[in-house]
């Protein structure tokens, strides 16, 4: 009775050139943006200034790109961006993952008081905090190294993704976990074995959630990478725009430019997303 | 979450607390403590302190000269005096209410449509996903320059609503509209997480459940309904979370629009925006402290309040 | 949990508060000895991201030069973009470097009240350093409690008219001169208006310029009286150039962002340099750093040169003052004070007019150097120094409220942006006295 309808759309159907229509429509509107960064930095500073309202200028101006590289040490930003984003974001999805566990799937006492702390650290305006953990970190002797920023991603991962991680865990059914421990497996080898490989896409998601985040982070390494070589891309960027020389076709190139590896980043991680579908198929 | 009776009477839950536990339930608790421990470790050493002194500050009057005076409930009762430093607190958090009011349903509904959307097996999904992802990544330092492009007096909506006739404002330097480009702004940046976020929800929602349903005869919609948007609680609820918080600590669409002035006339002022200016333009410690708690104790009642609601709608596979 | 806990949480809540300040005010002042000494130094120069990679290089090459006589110090230069957000909390740590740039636009205020700087009194005494050559008024805007906070090394008066001379000969309006009046300056503004073609007949460059145009008919915004208890922006002057300022909005005369309802603001949402450029206003009134910009972007489409703002009675230019000090967590007070003066005398000025990042408010060095150089083919000279002999700087009275200022901008940016025209003698009336509640002086 049950035809393999259930899973394919018929070839051409009313439904499916909707949804096509729908996807091309918002696809486009989607694009616009990112089409306005890359055609404006194609732009001379003319053509910019004077607001010309156009997507694409006549003459592609690809010396803009050059000159970016000329211009400012384009390559040290990017490797500093890098090596931030991708170790803070491995820190952070293990880490909340492990944290997320404990909320989701252990029971003690003391265990609400101890998420709602994890909520009151999402709740507290930021604003707050700068200072007095900027004085810690300056008391430590530790401005212009790397650990202010990678550190708090160790210890936590973050409270966001411990949040979205436990939200997941307690969507995932529970069955395996009491039979893994009838069988005397213990919390650590469940959350290994079992649970871990079960959230693969909403790991995938805390990652490139993360990454992104912490790629055009600009407050902090604003405030504990001061120096030129150690800058990242937002700060070193937001040079190229000040009070005597607004060079935005310059600013837009180098935007572009640090736009690539998210892109990159979001296209790898869709591979994983995607393959959640099938693990997370195949129970029972 | 509970082991204990739902029926207990809240004296004997109390008193539970301190009973000795059995074996199994100990050896749980203690595995709990060690998987939370990263967590506790960050939270005392990057929260707590700066938590206490905020708060501290809050009922003193300090300016990083010299030492803080204690000035009791002053901060607090200048909150509510609407004529004086009371008046731009007002116009902040209702501001910022507003747009959270507007903005998060809309980025809920149109983000679970647009994964339904793209949920579907359509060849070339991997690309149309990465498009509808693009505006919540494409910011970044151009942001400015970006929405000034798309919201100006002759930007992108207007010029679109110029082909339907209508007149657009000027978005971000009328004080009538400026709200209104605010939440636009949040509607294109935020809907994009929660797109990617209800995806996940929706692909973890089995299969089988759902072929078992359409054998069962059930139409699209009575099975979106009645078994999607159920199973997809979990979910939703914590997109709605995530949403209300977000909005209600509202800062760099509001700065990047007005300059860091909140304006035009505090139109675009959330209280983020203003605890900011209070800290590092004006340097008053301690009423700015005090707005900070302010939108904390708000912030913290509604969550409060969603987490109790939850148990009425929320429906996890235990 | 109860009566003992409290008593722990408060205690410990007002131990980390005292901590936090404690770590926070500025930190004792180690042998300040006025003993320069030879063990090899390093002075770290904080400065503000006006110019980019070229005014960073021009700085360190600044820094060379004095390593060169005095081999045993090294200069670094720090650039930060968000000058403020990056050097407060640097200063509340107490590691904000050697030597600070600041101007009396960008945070010169919010430093000095946090103690970012040494007061450079005991500096200048020992030293007997000459002041005479730097004008009253600047060195008063940098002042905190009568102490002398920084040496100013700039000024940039606010008060070049830019014009576009073929707007004004199709127009039929005779060219300005720097004589001119304010009634013939507006008289132009509306004349030289074209609502139909969207061009507008003055511009002012960013919103806050109301208070050079307030300045411009004689109205003051502050006072000088540590014992005043009211604000003053409502005395002579105020209401009427506020009113005229409303009304040019209104009809579109005025290019700026708080005319944007009434078609006052330009299609490309600019009310600055790059509007002037394409051609679309007559006038813009701004400062000397747009000449380079203008001439790179308007590409010979049209003639231009420029004038100064009318200066009639009491009528004051608006500019703001850069300058440089010593920072009050610098472990080398004697040696940040040496680098303080190599680039503020009339030596370092004249380097800086020299090299463009700087007009100068020392008259030699306006003479001998600014008025010399035929960088622009502008008048620049006569007009600056129109600028610096009228010129008003805030001075800090005492706790300055920036909270005096919201108040004071988020009230006219209300009257602007009315749909009906307030009166705006009443509404000053108004704003003084909300002001006065909201950030009572002391």
């Amino acid at each position: 009775m049950t035809t393999s309808r259930a899973r394919t759309i018929p070839m051409i159907s009313p439904r499916r050139v909707a949804i096509y229509a729908a996807l091309i429509l918002f696809s486009l509107l989607f694009l616009l943006p990112f089409a306005y960064q890359l055609g404006t930095s194609l732009k001379t500073p003319a053509e910019i200034a004077t607001g010309t309202f156009t997507l694409f200028p006549a003459e592609l101006q690809w010396g803009n790109y050059v000159e970016v590289f000329r211009r400012a040490p384009i390559a040290t930003w990017f490797f500093n961006s890098a090596f931030i984003a991708i170790v803070g974001t491995l820190g952070a999805t293990l880490t909340s993952a492990f944290c997320a566990y404990g909320f989701a799937v252990l029971h003690a006492r003391g265990s609400r008081l101890a998420f709602g702390m994890v909520l009151l650290t999402i709740l507290v305006p930021y604003q707050v905090l700068i200072i007095p953990e900027y004085i810690v970190w300056a008391k430590l002797g530790l401005i212009n190294t790397p650990l202010p920023i990678l550190l708090p991603w160790f210890l936590g991962g973050g409270a966001f993704n411990i949040f979205l991680l436990r939200q997941f865990m307690l969507g995932l059914p529970r069955d395996m976990v009491d039979a893994a421990r009838v069988d005397g497996a213990n919390e650590l080898h469940i959350f290994v074995r079992i649970i871990l490989p079960m959230c693969a896409p909403a790991l995938a998601i805390v990652a490139v959630f993360h990454f992104i985040y912490m790629w055009n982070d600009f407050l902090r390494p604003l405030l504990y990478l001061p120096d030129p070589s150690a800058m990242t891309l937002p700060v070193g960027l937001s040079g190229f725009v000040n009070k005597f020389a607004r060079q935005w076709h310059l600013l837009l190139a180098g935007s572009v430019i640090a736009l690539v590896p998210l892109l990159v980043i979001f296209a790898l991680a869709q591979r994983v997303i995607a393959r959640g579908i099938s693990i997370a198929g195949v129970r029972r | 979450m509970q082991r204990v009776d739902e029926g207990a009477g809240r004296l004997s839950r109390f008193r539970s607390l301190f009973a000795p536990l059995p074996m199994l339930q100990r050896v749980e608790e203690r595995w709990f403590w060690f998987f939370i421990a990263p967590f506790l470790v960050g939270f005392l050493l990057f929260a707590f302190a700066p938590l206490i002194a905020s708060f501290a500050l809050s009922f003193m009057e300090w300016n990083l000269r010299g030492t803080p005076t204690l000035v009791g409930f002053d901060n607090y009762a200048d909150l509510a005096d609407f004529d004086g430093k009371g008046k731009v607190v007002l116009k902040a958090f209702s501001n910022t209410v507003m747009i959270t009011v507007v903005a998060v349903p809309m980025q809920l509904i149109i983000g679970l449509t647009f994964a339904l959307l793209l949920n579907q097996k359509v060849k070339g999904m991997a690309l149309f996903r990465m498009a509808f992802y693009l505006p919540t990544v494409v910011a970044g330092v151009a942001t400015a320059a970006l929405w000034r492009w798309i919201l100006g007096s002759e930007g992108l909506v207007n010029k679109a609503l110029e082909v339907i006739g209508v007149a657009g404002p000027a978005w971000f330097n009328e004080p009538e509209s400026v709200r209104w480009g605010i939440i636009f702004m949040l509607i294109w940046a935020g809907t994009g997480g929660m797109t990617l976020i209800f995806l996940a929800g929706l692909q973890q929602i089995s299969k089988d459940i759902l072929e078992a349903c359409e054998c069962d005869g059930a139409g699209r919609f009575q099975r979106f309904f009645s078994i999607t948007l159920p199973l997809l609680s979990p979910t939703l609820f914590f997109n709605l979370v995530i949403g209300l918080i977000g909005g209600l600590s509202l800062f760099t669409e509001t700065y990047v629009v007005s300059g860091g002035g909140g304006g035009p006339a505090n139109e675009s002022m959330s209280v983020a925006l203003l605890i900011y200016r209070l800290l590092i333009r004006n340097l008053d410690f301690g009423f700015g402290s005090a707005v900070a708690w302010l939108l904390t104790a708000v912030v913290v009642l509604l969550t409060i309040v969603n987490f109790r609601l939850s148990k009425r709608w929320v429906f996890y596979d235990n | 949990m109860k009566g003992t806990s409290w008593r722990r949480a408060a205690a410990a809540a007002l131990a980390a508060g005292l901590l936090v300040a404690a770590c926070g005010g500025s930190s004792e002042s180690p042998a300040a000895s006025s003993e320069l000494t030879t063990d090899p130094v390093t002075l770290t120069i904080q400065i503000y991201n006006a110019g980019g990679q070229a005014e960073l290089e021009y700085r360190q090459a600044q820094g060379a030069d004095f390593t060169a006589l005095h081999p045993n110090v090294t200069i670094k230069i720090v650039q930060s973009s968000e000058y403020i957000d990056a050097l407060l909390p640097q200063v509340v740590a107490g590691t904000a470097g050697d030597v600070l740039w600041t101007d009396t636009d960008t945070g010169f205020t919010q430093f000095a009240v946090a103690g970012a700087f040494e007061p450079l009194d005991s500096f200048i005494q020992a030293d007997g350093y000459d002041l005479s050559p730097y004008p009253e008024a600047l060195l008063k805007s940098f002042q905190l409690d009568g102490s002398q906070m920084v040496m100013p090394n700039s000024v940039l008066p606010f008060n070049f008219v830019y014009y576009n001379k073929d707007i004004f000969k199709a127009a039929g309006v005779a060219e300005p001169t720097s004589d001119w009046t304010i009634a013939e300056f507006v008289d132009a503004a509306r004349k030289t208006t074209d609502k139909s073609k969207k061009r507008f007949g003055v511009s002012l460059a960013w919103t806050e310029q109301y208070v050079a145009w307030m300045r411009m008919y004689g109205c003051e915004l502050s006072n000088d009286d540590s014992a005043a208890t009211e604000y003053t922006y409502n005395g002579a002057g105020c209401a009427e150039s506020l009113q005229t300022l409303d009304d040019l909005s209104r009809e579109a005369v005025m290019n700026w962002e708080p005319g944007a309802k009434f078609g006052g603001l330009s299609a490309a949402d600019s009310a600055g340099e790059q509007n002037f450029s394409a051609g679309n206003v007559a006038m813009l009134i701004s400062g000397t750093w747009e000449a380079p910009a203008i001439i790179a972007n308007s590409a010979g489409a049209f003639e231009w040169d420029a004038v100064s703002v009318p200066v009639e009675g009491n009528g004051k230019i608006q500019g703001a003052a850069s300058g440089f000090g010593v920072s009050a967590s610098s472990q080398n007070k004697a040696w940040a004070w040496e680098y303080v003066k190599f680039l503020t005398d009339i030596e370092g000025q004249k380097r800086d007019a020299i090299a463009g990042y700087n007009s100068s408010p020392i008259s030699v060095v306006l003479d001998d150097v600014y008025c010399k150089t035929d960088l622009l083919p502008l008048s620049k000279c006569e007009i600056t120094k129109i600028g610096n002999a009228h010129i008003a700087l805030e001075p800090i009275k005492g706790e300055w409220s920036a909270g005096f200022w919201d108040v004071v901008s988020a009230g006219f940016e209300e009257a602007f942006t009315a749909d009906e025209q307030y009166d705006w003698q009443a509404h000053l009336d108004a704003l003084v006295e909300q002001s006065t509640t909201a950030a009572p002086l002391q």
